[in-house]
């Protein structure tokens, strides 16, 4: 699957994805002459995937030091790239790519970026695109538990979800929220999608928040529903993502102009 | 370095920044290779911050001059870019490893080492003018100048105090805007961004080291309004190099006193109270019971008044067997006060083109004793010192 990013220094690359959780000070957390980085793992040669720089400037001339020595990554990636590790990509000639969802990314990942298309690649990772719409009635959304005859995640709480199987996800949040449920409802926002990771699988999920004025009658899909205090979905055991796409939703919502 | 890919002008992303076909033409090589490297950096800088355009500089000043801090690599990069490259306006120094003209501290290694980074910078058409102080030695930006400095408290005073206008960059964000006389115009280019965001109420007749050394520390990035005092231009200068290195503070207005303090409305801010009491807090905090091996006085560079302030402390004194003095100023002002330098020589060494920070101050000294907020920050963590604080007339009572 392809992420879109934003360039930040020129190239393109291809290698496995070695990644860290923490913001990297290249001076001190990461030593030149080995190439490793919080003195564990290697990066040379890899695409480095981490969430930011930090610390002294002079972390860029490390990273130059780094290439002088042949113990620099072939790509980095950023969550949000700062000036520290911009300047040091751009200086050594290592493409850097910024603004995209890490979580995404494993360590051992078979990955390419490219500058000129703002673009990174997980080489064999597959993105399947779905729809969740979270229907809301009187400040509750409703969760439905996923029976045992769908073929993923049986037994979790879910928003009313399907596969994209149309081109338009609104109008197949309707069908879903049609064929589960049997109910009208009235949309409220689109939030940004959200990517899941799971297995050689990504879940682009597009999320949906509806308004709605009746009880669900459920089909086979979901062996039970319950209206719940938003704050709840994150206690219970629920598809990836569900807080996250809620979350989306929501923030769009709020940040309309009504 | 390879040669650089041409891309499509629209992907330049002039939604993001504009580019005049001047400075796309740089970008895509028509300069040279350390031009082209240079733009790229400014148009990802630009990206990151979201500025709109490039704007002219009147000057850059540069950090990573010491080679303690940039130690081999930035020695190399230096070296392999000033090959490709030069400034296009003038450009200055950040504060180097040692003096320049007389061994201290350092061991000869270091020595050469530090002599082959200068001699790179200078192969860029940088001037040798190493101090934290540039605006005491012949580069004073005037009010609403753009600049891309790079020491803390030099950008400090430069925004506060001279009202111009710079960001805090990097050492490699200020040397590339110097190689294209210009910085993406974002951040405190912008007057919006130059608000106070908190006002400070002070009770007269604080140490301005220890209020910087507390403000910093509570307002990280926040700009700060001061009222209730009235600081001279030295005081600015160590109130605002103690923000800069406890906090990141890189703007601050003094009611009555600094150029931009009245363009803001602050009606609606938060008001805090400082008293001497919380400042005696923060002075009893930094109490240690050691004696120094060295006295460390000129973080920031002294200014003539402060240096000859020194000099006629030190008058009528004998010197016994205490700590060893330094006394870090930059060379224009050594040279310009002969006189008070030879009066302190008595007593210590009166050091140029460094400081007590950025030198290898460990390699001789373990207790430092000083009266400046931000070396007090900065030495443990830099230079492997204990730090005491104390004010000028303690020190002095050191020596004596």
């Amino acid at each position: 699957m392809k992420l879109t990013g934003r360039g930040i220094s020129k190239g393109e690359a291809e290698g496995t994805a070695v990644k860290v959780q923490k913001p990297v000070s290249f001076l001190g957390d990461v030593d030149p002459n080995t190439g490793t980085v919080f003195g564990e793992k290697s990066i040379t040669d890899s695409i480095f995937v981490f969430p930011e720089g930090k610390g002294s400037t002079v972390g860029s001339y490390v990273i130059y030091q780094l290439k002088k020595n042949g113990t620099s990554p072939k790509g980095m990636i950023n969550r949000r790239t700062e000036t520290i590790v911009a300047a040091g990509a751009i200086i050594s000639d290592i493409p850097l790519i910024d603004q995209i969802d890490i979580d995404v990314i494993r360590d051992g990942d078979e990955m390419s970026i490219d500058y000129d298309k703002e673009e990174v690649e997980l080489i064999g990772v597959e993105q399947i695109d779905v729809v969740t719409a979270f229907l809301e009635k009187d400040d509750s959304i409703l969760l439905v538990k996923r029976s045992s005859e769908v073929k993923t995640y049986e037994g979790r709480w879910a928003g009313v979800s399907g596969y994209l199987e149309i081109g338009d996800p609104l109008e197949q949040a309707k069908i879903e929220i049609r064929e589960e449920t049997n109910l009208e409802g009235k949309l409220l926002s689109k939030g940004k999608p959200v990517l899941a990771r799971d297995g050689n699988k990504v879940w682009k999920v597009h999320p949906f928040l509806f308004r709605v004025e009746e009880e669900p009658e459920l089909d086979w899909e979901n062996e039970k529903y319950e209206w719940v205090n938003p704050g709840e979905m994150k206690e219970r055991k629920s598809v990836p993502k569900l807080w996250e796409a809620y979350s989306s939703a929501r923030c769009s919502y709020e940040n309309q102009d009504r | 370095m390879s040669p650089v890919q041409v891309r499509p002008a629209a992907f330049f992303g002039y939604d993001l920044m504009y580019l005049t076909k001047e400075e796309e033409r740089i970008l895509e090589g028509g300069s040279g290779e350390g031009p082209a490297k240079a733009m790229e950096l400014l148009v990802a800088i630009g990206k990151i911050y979201d500025a709109d355009k490039l704007i002219p500089i009147e000057s850059a000043q540069i950090a990573g001059v010491s080679y303690k801090t940039m130690g081999d690599a930035g020695l190399q990069f230096i070296q392999d870019f000033s090959n490709i490259a030069d400034v296009k306006v003038r450009s200055l120094l950040n504060p180097a490893g040692m003096d320049l003209e007389q061994k201290n501290y350092e061991s000869g290694v270091f020595r050469d080492k530090q002599k082959k980074l200068i001699r790179a910078y200078q192969n860029l058409g940088i001037e040798l003018s190493c101090t934290c102080t540039p605006y005491l030695a012949g580069n004073r930006p005037e009010l609403g100048d753009h600049l891309a400095w790079s020491e803390s408290s030099a950008v400090s005073f430069a925004n506060s105090v001279l009202g111009a206008r710079t960001n805090r960059e990097g050492g490699p964000s200020a040397l590339m805007a110097a190689v294209i006389g210009k910085t993406p115009n974002y951040g405190l280019h912008l007057k919006e961004n130059r608000s106070p965001d908190i006002v400070y109420e002070v009770e007269g007749g604080v140490s301005y080291s220890l209020l910087g050394y507390l403000v910093g520390r509570e307002i990280s990035d926040k700009v700060p309004y001061f009222r209730g005092v009235s600081p001279t231009e030295d005081q600015l200068k160590t109130l605002g190099a103690a923000m800069a290195a406890t906090g990141s503070v890189a703007m601050y207005h003094v009611e009555g006193v600094t150029p931009e303090y009245d363009d803001f409305d602050i009606g609606n801010l938060e008001k805090v109270d400082i008293g001497k009491d919380d400042i005696q807090e923060v002075r009893e905090e930094l109490m240690i019971e050691n004696e120094p091996d060295v006295i460390v006085i000129g973080c920031p560079h002294l200014s003539s008044s402060e240096l000859n302030d020194i000099a006629e402390r030190l008058k009528g004194r004998q010197r016994k067997d205490g700590p060893d003095l330094l006394v870090y100023t930059s060379r224009k002002v050594r040279e310009e006060n002969k006189e008070a330098v030879r009066e302190i020589e008595r007593f210590g060494r009166v050091i140029s083109d460094t400081c007590m920070v950025v030198s290898p101050l460990e390699e001789k000294y373990e207790v430092a004793a000083t009266d400046s907020g931000k070396a007090t920050a900065y030495l443990p963590k830099l230079a492997d010192q204990e730090v005491i604080y104390a004010d000028i007339e303690t020190l002095m009572e050191m020596i004596d």
